[in-house]
């Protein structure tokens, strides 16, 4: 008996830890290269240093871990283990990727809700050097003829409505409101709310978000979209049919416990569950051609500079059919695509014949989809990445109708509010 | 690298195993030769700069072991003197020279600067195994290794490399070349691996969030301030304990015996007891290479307390260079002193009264252990002692958290393995069990790991 102990013992550990490494290789390796290939500054930045030899080192190991095999499903463990022990609170390393359950079941972590840029909360300073930024985009705007509209997206912590396990430092309620103030008091600007629209209309602010993404749920982006649409209709007669805009006009797919969110892939599927996910594209006809624009390096390897032709279904909500049939992994950038530099959806089968120019961060992607069915062209910026002119040299360029900013809290930082700055 | 890291687990692990077990079978020349590369791959994984400074340790000592031992009449002091100079020297420079230069600036009011060195891994570890070395070939036990490579598996070796224990040379000298692998070793070494990785990952680093919450807050309420005294105590002992459980596994499965460092230190009735029963490789390595050579227990009174003294200031030291570290070495001295002119006395009192003593004064020293300096060290008694001070909202969520880690980091601290042995008479239902238990431990240990928590290792500083 103690001999077979003995083998078994070893036998099952040193199987486990060899089969771990040859399916992480075997079927891991492009996990393992995009990570890399995401550090590709650090280790193509050849020095003779210790920091250089350590970030090359680095980058392998983080590559590695990516890629070990059932990564996923190890993190879908530890979630359930941690809810079996009875937490509501999972710590990271990163303190700022601590993940808890909010007393609306949804997750909140300390590093999202600041989203980095903490320094920048609870600044009056920078909230008005922000609203400088748009009020001078604005009078930039209206000297040449462009229609602006700032959509200022929800906080999702809300102190009144949420409590946490531990108290969280966050004003991004505040700062919405504060901004919205600023800009509606000292500028001619078209600002919606959304803090205020959904209280007006009624909606229950529980159904907003995702709960186990920072993001909004695709309802409440569609629900945005229409709100921009009816904007520029009472504000700058766009004449946007209604149809356009209405849901009934939309086939809503909903896939049921299907999407894992930036939250919910650090705590793992069974901590929390998983969301439902809305395929929500249009009944009538559409004809699209996307450009993913390869301004950087990143962008080439991730499809940019090809162009895709097709349907609504097909080409801005790429691809119903694998998504449905489970064979694309949902992820938020389902919508448009992923955040990028420069995205330009040109629409054959438009409402209007208008162009657009969006600012974006990522909760404007799915918003931007719909919108794209209104408009003869769509052009998506997001500023954190590279660019080779400034927002305003941009602007000058392509001579848009209309340019919409589309903004969650967590970008108020100087990267999504310098206009004049080339990256 | 890592124990406790996916690229150790399921990379250099398994690809050492097939090297080790498959291409260099039985071909003990190959299996050193290789054993000592990864260990040199393994140490510049972490540092790859100062790998440079572990071979330059490695050669100097080979070197001067052979001058040591070269004289035909009697051992070289001279080569003895050097070769503890320059591991002493670059442990001083690496490790102590910054706090020096701060400290007599301090007290000249200088500005002497020097720019800073970052703390190379294990330095402490390797250059006292390196030493021992040394002084043993010195003493003339006839130890002396003329192969580069084989003092260099010795100092290098990676299950010990950057925790410890500290191996002595004339525990693994014949093991080098006569050791023995075997299915029952192996299995020994994979058990015992597991149990020191699920200490580490599954307890040390939970509790570590607690003890780092407490001992990094600005306000701390006097429930929080004991809750994080206690996390730390637990933290410190899985993630060392842990950390040479693993060592001395895989030192089994390649056919090394190391020698225990821990065994269970908090049942100990007296904080002589405890020191019997904590890092007990350091505390043997003071004991031969520094209080015996000073004259030990047979001097006169006053002379003991001296080599006390020193011992414990030294001990202190080697754990950092900060006034912390220091006061914690001489808060142990005096103990250890008051115990030894109480001599056997203690032993009348009660069992649970000498655990809870000891226990309690081992909190406290870890207070001060944990604490950034001294006057962070009082805030924090302080804190202990402001009762009354509210705040339990915040404790409670704490334990309530990790309710299920306090419970088990408990139980753990006490040979329960060793009762319930005791306790079942059936060896396979023993077996069977160990099966069992190893095999969760495994499953949890690995999620843990691969999901990357919270992870910090204390003892690497040192």
């Amino acid at each position: 008996m103690k001999k077979v102990y003995e083998r078994i013992i070893s036998i099952i550990f040193v199987g486990f830890i060899s089969i771990t490494l040859l399916f992480s290789l075997l079927f891991n390796w492009h996990t393992m290269l995009e990570s890399l290939y995401e550090n590709k500054d650090k280790i193509l930045n050849v020095r003779l240093s210790s920091e250089y030899v350590k970030d090359v080192i680095d980058s392998i190991d983080s590559a590695y871990t990516e890629g070990v095999f059932f990564r996923k499903q190890y993190i879908d463990i530890y979630g359930g283990l941690q809810k079996m022990s009875g937490k509501s609170i999972i710590w990271d390393s990163n303190p700022n990727n601590t993940i808890m359950i909010g007393s609306d079941g949804k997750l909140y972590s300390s590093g999202n809700i600041t989203m980095n840029f903490a320094d920048y909360y609870s600044n009056k300073d920078i909230l008005n050097k922000y609203a400088e930024a748009v009020s001078d985009l604005s009078m930039f705007t209206t000297q040449n003829d462009v229609d602006l509209l700032f959509f200022q997206a929800p906080a999702r912590y809300d102190a009144d409505e949420i409590s946490l396990p531990i108290k969280i430092s966050d004003t991004s309620k505040d700062n919405v409101d504060y901004l919205y103030s600023q800009l509606k008091d000292n500028t001619d600007l078209t600002v919606l709310n959304s803090q205020i629209l959904y209280k007006e209309q009624d909606i229950d602010f529980a159904d907003l978000f995702f709960k186990t993404d920072h993001h909004w749920n695709i309802k409440t982006a569609f629900w945005a979209y229409s709100e921009i649409c009816k904007a520029l209709n009472n504000y700058y007669d766009y004449k946007i049919p209604e149809l356009y805009f209405n849901i009934d006009n939309y086939i809503n797919y909903v896939i049921p416990s299907s999407y894992l969110g930036s939250l919910g892939v650090r705590t793992g599927g069974l901590f929390a569950g998983r969301d439902d996910f809305d395929l929500i594209y249009p009944k009538f006809e559409t004809d699209y051609v996307k450009t993913i624009c390869k301004v950087d390096n990143l962008d080439i390897s991730r499809g940019g500079g090809i162009q895709y032709k097709g349907k609504f279904e097909e080409v801005i909500l790429s691809d119903v059919n694998k998504l449905k049939s489970k064979k694309s992994e949902i992820i938020f950038g389902s919508y448009v695509s992923s955040d990028r530099s420069e995205v330009i959806i040109e629409n054959r089968k438009s409402a209007t014949d208008k162009k657009v120019l969006i600012l974006k961060d990522s909760f404007a992607l799915p918003v931007s989809a719909f919108l794209s069915t209104c408009f003869a062209e769509t052009r998506l910026l997001d500023l954190r990445y590279q660019h080779e002119k400034s927002v305003k040299e941009y602007i000058l360029d392509y001579a848009p109708d209309a340019v919409l900013i589309i903004y969650n809290p967590g970008a108020y930082s100087d990267t999504f509010f310098n206009f004049d700055k080339k990256n | 690298m890592v124990f406790s890291s996916s690229i150790f687990l399921f990379a250099f692990l398994p690809i050492v195993f097939l090297f080790y077990f498959v291409i260099f079978r039985k071909k003990r020349k190959p299996q050193n030769i290789f054993l000592f590369i990864v260990s040199i791959v393994f140490y510049a994984w972490g540092e790859p700069i100062f790998v440079l400074l572990m071979l330059a340790t490695i050669v100097v000592n080979w070197f001067c072991a052979i001058r040591i031992n070269k004289t035909a009449c009697g051992k070289n002091k001279l080569w003895l003197t050097l070769g503890i100079v320059y591991n002493v020297g670059i442990l001083f420079v690496f490790k102590y020279l910054l706090f020096v230069l701060d400290n007599l600036n301090l007290i000249f009011n200088t500005n002497l600067l020097i720019k800073g060195f970052s703390l190379p891994i294990g330095i402490s570890f390797f250059t006292f195994q390196a030493m021992s070395y040394l002084i043993d070939v010195y003493r003339g036990k006839d130890l002396v290794q003329r192969n580069l490579l084989y003092v260099g598996l010795y100092i290098s070796f990676f299950p010990q490399l950057i925790a410890g224990p500290i191996v002595r040379y004339e525990t693994v000298a014949d093991q080098i070349n006569n050791r023995t692998e075997s299915y029952e070793l192996f299995s020994e070494g994979t058990a015992r691996f597991i149990f020191g990785l699920s200490k580490k990952v599954i307890l040390a680093n939970s509790l570590a969030i607690i003890a780092d919450t407490a001992f990094g807050g600005t306000t701390l309420a006097c429930s929080m301030a004991w809750l994080g005294a206690i996390a730390y105590a637990l933290q410190i002992f899985f993630d060392f304990s842990g950390y040479s459980d693993m060592a001395i596994g895989l030192g089994k499965m390649f056919g090394f015996k190391f020698n225990e460092n821990f065994n269970y230190p908090y049942t100990a009735r007296s904080i002589s007891e405890f020191w019997r029963r904590w890092h007990i490789s350091m505390g043997t390595w003071f004991r031969d290479y520094v209080y015996f050579p000073l004259g030990g227990s047979r001097v006169k009174k006053p002379r003991m307390i001296l080599n006390l003294f020193i011992v414990w200031l030294l001990t202190g030291l080697w754990h950092g260079a900060n006034w912390t570290f220091i006061v914690w070495g001489l808060y142990y001295f005096c103990f250890i002193v008051i115990e030894k002119l109480i001599g056997k006395k203690l032993n009348s009192v009660p069992k649970v009264f000498g655990v809870l003593y000891t226990l309690i004064l081992v909190l406290f020293g870890w207070v001060l252990f944990r604490s950034d300096n001294i006057a962070a060290a009082f805030t924090y008694f302080k804190a202990m002692f402001s009762f009354g001070s509210g705040g339990w909202d915040i404790t409670l969520i704490y334990i309530k958290e990790n309710a299920v880690i306090l419970v088990f980091g408990v139980l753990a601290c006490m040979p329960i393995v060793t009762w319930c042995g005791r306790v079942i008479k059936n060896e396979y239902l023993k077996l069977s069990l160990k099966i069992i238990v190893l095999i969760i431990l495994a499953a949890v240990s690995v999620v843990y790991v691969v999901k990357g928590t919270y992870n910090p290792f204390i003892y690497f500083n040192f």
